[in-house]
């Protein structure tokens, strides 16, 4: 069991290709990207999605007369919003077999089993506030037809009877969002996990066994150890499932490498069990399925404040930090400086295992990064929302810079709804466009680390060089990232959206990261030694690296949001 | 026989701070019960950390493309 999370090394060769991880990441990543556009791309719910598409843009053509988005348009545009290419059979099939423990409050094995009877019971208890908040929906509609009505029968040529139906549909529309979400709660399904989860625990044990093969370890040793380091990520789910332990932001990840270490440091893992613990091979291959999920066409989501203050501060930051780290706080560990650089600065843990994996640091040296993340983003979640609040910053720039400085995305979405709709919506795209970053993050880390990190002083990196030591998944994350943007854009929005981010992505990529995410997290915890834990502590440089950068973070994604929303492009803040 | 006692204090203490203390701080600070309560409606999920677990992220793109799109639209028809 290697120590690093990446521990490439010598002379590249053909016999690579089938023996290292590296590519065996890139091999079984691509097999489920190339089986979702297959199955996604080619499908009748393909076709009746464009029909779908075509009707909902006829009627918003025909709409578009009005001066403003009338009620016929607003439900056709959400006719397209509702449309998902994983309501295809094989979608439910994967969501169905690849399902993880859900939320609980009280008993943890409500997140295995809910009866027929709990589930009728949940449904009948959220009843009540549907039934409310549809009876304000109708009559929201109502006023809204009326106000609509009088404003047409004018031609749209009397400039109060637009705003004031402007206004009425408006109002229909947080009615109506208010009588959606509450009518989710009265769709409760029952369901008994433990069939799928042991259906599951058999296809993931298969599917990376693959590779074992190839690579010349025992499959039976890995499979053995395998489905310990699975049923730790099993219970890491249901942990982090819980309806307290997830508001902090302490999830299964989190809960994978507490309660792997807890079985390391204090019973310690069995040695029958280390075989399955191949942490650098499930964070490569959940590395390269979540390329699928880094698509460059969403960087435009908000325009040109948002790639300033998601594109340019956070580089900013990451290089400022990470030199801060090495010239000021001297980090021994230049690794371990990067990773908190990169995740405080970029996503928080998805950036933390890019960084991680291409720069070569040690597990202990993700975990801590991760840790520190997980901590810092529970206080701020709260803190930054309240002294928003408190200090009455408009809720587009207090949501722009929770998002570029928030480190996970659930936590920003959270701390943007307790300001308020507008804060949530730009608060989650900010973030959304930083998480695309990712990619060149990964990528630059990886190149740097090969041409300057590892080499002597004065010694000279030749390009054959760079191939031999640069992580060749990284090339697969990339490579699936280009592919699926470059597919998505080619589709356009809607379709895109219906059939990239809610099909290939949604039911296909998406749940097996997922579970790759957690295995490796709940493999890293059950080889990790709490004293080499420890060792990095040392000094508290790490806190002080991540407290300075994020300061600094702080303070720069505030100047950039204020100076591009409000002195900039004033007009694009005031349409949100 | 040190070894198990160990393991039983260090589960016992992580356990009782998350599922006891926490529950019961989120109790009692009106703040955090508000967070709670704001999470629980929209359920969101804080400890998600990538942007496609994360369905409000979908919902605000939508949100903002629409409104940027409205915005460009307006533009065009504004020009002479």
């Amino acid at each position: 069991m290697a120590d690093d999370v990446v521990i490439e090394r010598g002379k590249s060769q053909l016999s690579d290709l089938w023996t290292k991880e590296d590519y065996w990441a890139i091999w079984l990543g691509f097999f489920v990207i190339l089986v979702s556009f297959g199955v996604y791309l080619n499908s009748e719910t393909r076709v009746e999605i464009e029909k779908k598409i075509a009707a909902a843009n006829q009627i918003q053509q025909q709409e578009a007369a009005a001066p403003f988005k009338t009620i016929a348009w607003y439900k056709a545009d959400d006719e397209k919003k509702g449309l998902k290419a994983s309501s295809h059979p094989f979608g439910k099939f994967v969501l169905h077999w690849t399902k993880h423990p859900g939320g609980w409050d009280v008993n943890p094995l409500d997140s295995f089993i809910r009866t027929e009877e709990q589930a009728k019971a949940a449904s009948a208890k959220a009843m009540p506030k549907y039934e409310e908040a549809k009876a304000k929906a109708e009559e929201a509609l109502a006023a809204a037809k009326i106000a609509e009505d009088a404003a047409r029968a004018a031609k749209f040529q009397d400039a109060t009877l637009n705003e004031a139906a402007k206004a009425a549909i408006g109002k229909w529309r947080d009615a109506a969002k208010a009588a959606k979400e509450a009518k989710a709660k009265t769709e409760v399904k029952p369901f008994n996990l433990i069939p799928t989860l042991i259906g599951l625990g058999v296809f993931l044990a298969l599917f990376f066994s693959i590779g074992t093969f190839f690579m010349g370890k025992s499959v039976p040793a890995f499979i053995q150890g395998f489905f310990l380091v699975f049923l730790v990520g099993v219970l890491a789910y249901v942990l982090g499932n819980q309806t307290i332990s997830k508001q902090y932001g302490f999830g299964a990840e989190a809960w994978g490498v507490v309660l792997g270490m807890l079985i390391a440091n204090t019973i310690g893992t069995p040695q029958w069990a280390k075989q399955g613990c191949e942490v650098e091979y499930f964070i490569k291959t959940g590395l390269v399925l979540l390329g699928a999920e880094v698509l460059f066409n969403k960087i435009v989501a908000i325009g040109i404040p948002g790639i300033f203050v998601a594109w340019v501060v956070t580089p900013i930051v990451l290089i400022v930090t990470f030199i801060f780290g090495q010239k000021v706080l001297k980090m021994p560990s230049p690794t371990l400086n990067i990773v908190i650089s990169a995740d405080m600065s970029v996503c928080g843990t998805s950036a933390a295992i890019a960084t991680a994996a291409a720069c070569r640091a040690k597990k202990e040296e993700l975990t801590l990064s991760i840790g520190l993340s997980l901590v810092f983003t529970a206080i701020m979640m709260i803190a930054m929302p309240a002294f928003i609040k408190a200090v009455g910053i408009p809720e587009v720039l207090g949501g722009a810079w929770i998002g570029g400085t928030i480190d996970s995305t659930g936590a920003v979405a959270a701390a943007g709804a307790f300001l308020g709709p507008k804060a949530m919506y730009v608060a989650a795209t900010i973030k959304m466009i930083q998480n695309v970053l990712i990619g060149v993050t990964a990528f630059g880390v990886a190149v740097y680390w090969c041409t300057k990190m590892e080499c002597r002083e004065g010694e000279r990196v030749g390009l054959d060089e760079i191939w031999h030591r640069f992580p060749k998944f990284v090339l697969g994350f990339l490579a699936a990232s280009i592919l699926v943007s470059a597919i998505s854009g080619s589709l356009g929005g809607e379709l895109g959206s219906a059939l990239v981010d809610n099909g290939v992505v949604a039911g296909g990529t998406k749940p097996i990261r997922d579970w790759a995410f957690t295995l490796s997290f709940a493999a890293i915890g059950l080889s990790t030694n709490f004293r080499e834990l420890a060792h990095y502590f040392k000094g508290g440089k790490p806190v002080i690296l991540y407290v300075c950068g994020q300061s600094f973070n702080l303070a720069l994604t505030l100047a950039m949001a204020y100076v591009m929303f409000y002195i900039v492009f004033p007009e694009i803040t005031a349409k949100i | 026989m040190d070894r198990i006692a160990n393991a039983i204090l260090w589960w016992l203490g992580i356990f009782l701070f998350i599922f006891a203390f926490l529950p019961w701080l989120t109790s009692k600070v009106p703040i955090l019960r508000q967070m709670h309560e704001v999470l629980e409606w929209h359920e969101i999920d804080p400890s998600r950390f990538y942007y496609s677990n994360v369905p409000q992220t979908l919902e605000g793109e939508w949100y903002l493309r629409g409104a940027l799109e409205s915005q460009a639209l307006k533009q065009d028809k504004d020009r002479p």
